[in-house]
């Protein structure tokens, strides 16, 4: 599935994937301007982005991004730091 | 006439901040002008200015506009990271992985035991959503919003913690410590507070849309840190902030 795939309200649903080797590329760069990617780890410590960051990219260095594939997205358990 | 000598006239008669904010952010928008001057009379009006030490209003509608400290453009400049979008209305994290880092930490303050913090959320959603602070330790500083069981607080770890009862996210909420021992918090209009004892010595920089990576989903549309503020300080504040966005026509 791909960006293109998606609709905006399922923005939240997915992440583009991303290799080790693509996330090393793009950690501290900007996506647009004044905005810097941050690649995460998923559940399964898949290394993905957002679907904003691949959306809003024009930064024509990373415009690739545009292309990852999307995974559903399975966040880390959350931290209760009230508990 | 020139774009500037046009700027420059344009901007006669607003105050120092207001026009300070024109010339970093290109900002020609009469509405948004006008309420952040009025913004910045009624900081002077409620004797909040030397107070208010990094304030972030969200207005333009685009990061490179929200990034910018409205009590002085040149320091603490947002870096925003992850997935936002930004919009006239306020910049909101996607809950999954945006937040911004201020670059602000306590020694920013004029006083280590005296500091607040607050956002103007926008979004009516329950859950552990950090929505501004420091990220950790034991003495930390942050906050989350109508989470469950309530509004929580920690202005210096877990002794510092105060909860207040929350039935949404939507308004004005600030963090707010006064002194060594005495923490006071205000939830959308009302005030909670409590005596602490514990030792504050946090010195991590605080971020906006998480804390300790629990991304937050909500909407901001006005960021603040303050000096500690008095019960008169935070209801003035309120007022101030909400008339802020009635003009934007963005209040919730």
């Amino acid at each position: 599935m791909k960006l293109t795939d998606i609709t905006q309200a399922q923005w939240t649903t997915y992440v583009g994937l991303l290799t080790i080797e693509q996330k090393d590329l793009i950690v501290g760069q900007q996506y647009t301007t004044d905005s810097y990617f941050n690649p995460i780890q998923d559940l399964n410590d898949n290394w993905v982005i957002s679907i904003e960051e691949m959306e809003y990219c024009t930064n024509v260095d990373y415009l690739w991004v545009k292309n990852l594939d999307l995974i559903i997205y399975e966040p880390k358990a959350v931290v209760n730091p009230f508990e | 006439m020139s774009y500037y000598h046009h700027l420059i006239k344009s901007s006669a008669g607003y105050g120092a901040l207001t026009t300070a904010w024109i010339t970093a952010t290109g900002e020609t928008d009469t509405t948004i002008i006008s309420a952040l001057n009025t913004l910045e009379t009624d900081l002077t009006t409620y004797g909040l200015t030397s107070k208010m030490k990094y304030l972030y209003p969200f207005v333009g509608g685009t990061a490179v506009k929200h990034k910018y400290n409205f009590m002085n453009t040149a320091l603490k400049q947002l870096t925003f990271s992850g997935g936002w979008t930004h919009s006239a209305t306020g910049a909101q994290p996607n809950g999954t992985n945006g937040y911004a880092d201020t670059g602000v930490s306590r020694s920013d303050f004029t006083s280590l035991n005296s500091l607040s913090f607050g956002v103007y959320s926008r979004t009516n959603i329950q859950g552990i959503y950090g929505d501004i602070g420091t990220g950790g330790g034991t003495d930390d500083f942050n906050m989350y919003s109508y989470a469950v069981g309530g509004n929580y607080y920690r202005v210096g770890g877990a002794d510092g913690s105060q909860v207040s009862a929350g039935t949404n996210s939507l308004g004005l909420f600030v963090g707010n410590r006064i002194d060594a021992t005495t923490v006071r918090c205000l939830s959308n209009g009302t005030i909670t507070g409590k005596t602490v004892v514990q030792a504050f010595t946090n010195t991590q920089n605080s971020l906006i849309g998480t804390a300790l990576a629990n991304y937050s989903p909500r909407q901001y549309a006005f960021c603040l840190y303050a000096d500690g503020l008095t019960d008169a300080n935070l209801n003035n504040l309120d007022t101030l902030v909400q008339a802020f966005q009635t003009t934007l026509s963005r209040n919730v």
